[in-house]
């Protein structure tokens, strides 16, 4: 449980790895609680952001405080999920699991009901580099989060998985969100309004736009869907290469997409942006 | 301040466990036990107690070598480093401030310690013991040699080999193939034993005074190793893991 409401706030930052900067001059102020979506293209400056406001990152100018104090001095609690798995070698999942636990002094009880609302009851055995990458990623997640902290950060957490599979993990994600400070990276704009209430973007390391993503206007976009048995569904959609293209006005639209797609026996392999809404985003804004 | 300790010391209990549980830091160990053991069967198994004295440095050939394989049994830890590292295990630590750099750059010291010790024991255990079967009282000297030389450059190895690999770590950023941290520090780490054996299987003056250079080369060992320790303690302050 949060102790009390976490702020992150950054002040004219800026930073990047060995001299080279990659963000630059970033202001915002953070102090309600909920979802962030860090939104940007691949080489945006997300990770760097991420790695600046744990303290890995140290920063060239300006200064990123959390609950009022500059980030070496703070006591928050940060719970962290990188572009990595960050998950020893060698080692089956329950060893994994008890590694973390100890190390976040946790007892047998807290870790139990972390295994449990993970789903790694049936995994417990298996050596981790045997996993499908869901349920790698679920491994990931539930050792980020045997002890939530004030502020969770999650490095496009649901990337390379597969539809259902992501959904899960972000119901699992906005299960943790109350009085807490969830940083949520993504280069997916369906994604980002799908969980996000908030916004930061991210383009070549300066901060387009920070607000309300609702507030938004977004085109609609293509909606690219990777399957069998789509020709039976009775949609009308388009074909590029492998994916059948539908046309989407909204995520939800997506979702119901899906809903009906699966109902009608259409199994799914993948879902992907055929546009790139991300442009329109940043031209529109 | 004690959550630090508790984490540094799960940390070593974790890196010990690995060692001693998985495949990769099992066959490190099992080649630091192997070969002395077949090194002793190759050598002593013909010596007899008459014919030590006359062997000169042939007598000597297990205790100077040892160091080397407690340095190979031990570089388990090495490997872990590398991987750990690569797969993001260490940003993660650091990022959810569950440890601190120098918490991983100790726990891998402190780990590699018990490991070699671990090793050096049995080794002297099978050595000793082996002798004690075949009733081959070993000379004062081979005893002499083990404690000012054997000993002491079988931690110095390890150690140099670990620092090694944590002070590349460090300054690289990619590591391919032997390249690798671990790799380093295994390499860098069995240089110093193949030296002295060279020196002492080449020029005669080692020989006759393989006592002296036993110590002298301890020394130097330990201030190699102040050296190491000095660098890896300054790099500590930039380090951030990244993979």
């Amino acid at each position: 449980m949060a102790s009390e409401i976490p702020s992150i706030a950054a002040d004219h930052f800026s930073t990047g790895y060995s001299g080279k900067e990659v963000l630059h001059d970033l202001s915002f102020n953070i102090s309600v609680p909920g979802i962030y979506v860090v939104l940007g293209e691949n080489g945006s400056g997300k990770t760097t952001l991420f790695r600046a406001i744990t303290g890995l990152l140290k920063p060239f100018r300006g200064v990123i405080s959390l609950n009022g104090f500059p980030i070496q001095e703070s006591k928050v609690k940060i719970s962290y999920l990188g572009h990595n798995d960050a998950i020893p070698a060698g080692m089956n999942v329950l060893r994994v699991m008890k590694f973390f636990a100890s190390l976040e002094n946790v007892n047998d009880h807290v870790l139990q009901i972390a295994i449990e609302r993970f789903g790694l009851r049936e995994m417990l055995k298996k050596q981790f580099n045997e996993l499908s990458r869901g349920q790698k990623k679920r491994v990931s997640l539930a050792k980020s989060l045997l002890v939530p902290g004030d502020i969770i950060i999650l490095d496009e957490p649901t990337s390379n998985l597969d539809p259902s599979v992501s959904s899960m993990v972000r119901n699992l994600i906005r299960e943790e969100s109350r009085d807490r400070i969830i940083l949520y990276s993504s280069h997916n704009l369906y994604e980002a309004m799908d969980i996000g209430s908030y916004v930061l973007a991210l383009k070549g390391g300066n901060l387009e736009y920070f607000g309300d993503l609702r507030a938004l206007s977004v085109q609609n976009y293509k909606i690219g869907i990777r399957a069998d048995g789509i020709e039976k569904s009775g949609l009308r959609y388009k074909t590029e290469g492998n994916f059948y293209v539908f046309d989407v006005e909204s995520p939800q639209e997506t979702s119901e997409l899906i809903s009906s797609l699966v109902a009608k026996g259409v199994r799914i392999y993948e879902v992907k942006d055929m546009s790139n809404p991300l442009e329109s985003f940043y031209e529109n804004k | 301040m004690k959550e630090n300790r508790q984490a540094f010391t799960h940390l070593v209990r974790f890196e010990l466990f690995r060692t001693f549980s998985t495949l990769y830091g099992l066959l490190y160990v099992f080649f630091g036990i192997l070969f002395p053991v077949f090194l002793y069967i190759t050598t002593f198994q013909s010596f007899s107690a008459s014919s030590i004295p006359s062997l000169g440095f042939l007598a000597f050939l297990v205790p100077i070598m040892l160091p080397l394989f407690s340095q190979i049994g031990s570089s388990g830890t090495a490997y872990f480093f590398s991987s750990d590292r690569a797969n993001g295990v260490y940003e993660y630590l650091l990022a959810s401030k569950t440890v601190k750099v120098s918490d991983v750059f100790l726990s891998h010291s402190v780990s590699g310690i018990i490991t070699t010790s671990l090793i050096l024991g049995v080794n002297l255990a099978i050595f000793y013991g082996a002798n004690l079967v075949r009733s081959l009282i070993l000379p004062w000297d081979i005893t002499e040699f083990i404690i000012i030389f054997t000993v002491p450059i079988s931690y110095f190895s390890s150690l140099i080999s670990i620092l090694s690999m944590l002070t590349w770590a460090s300054l690289t950023k990619r590591y391919p193939g032997v390249n690798a941290p671990g790799g380093i520090g295994t390499i860098i780490g069995v240089i110093p034993v193949l030296v002295f054996f060279i020196l002492v299987n080449k020029y005669l003056w080692f020989q006759e005074n393989i006592m002296f250079a036993g110590k002298i080369f301890s020394l130097i060992l330990g201030i190699i190793l102040v050296i190491l320790t000095v660098t890896v303690i300054r790099l500590m302050s930039n380090e951030r893991m990244l993979p």
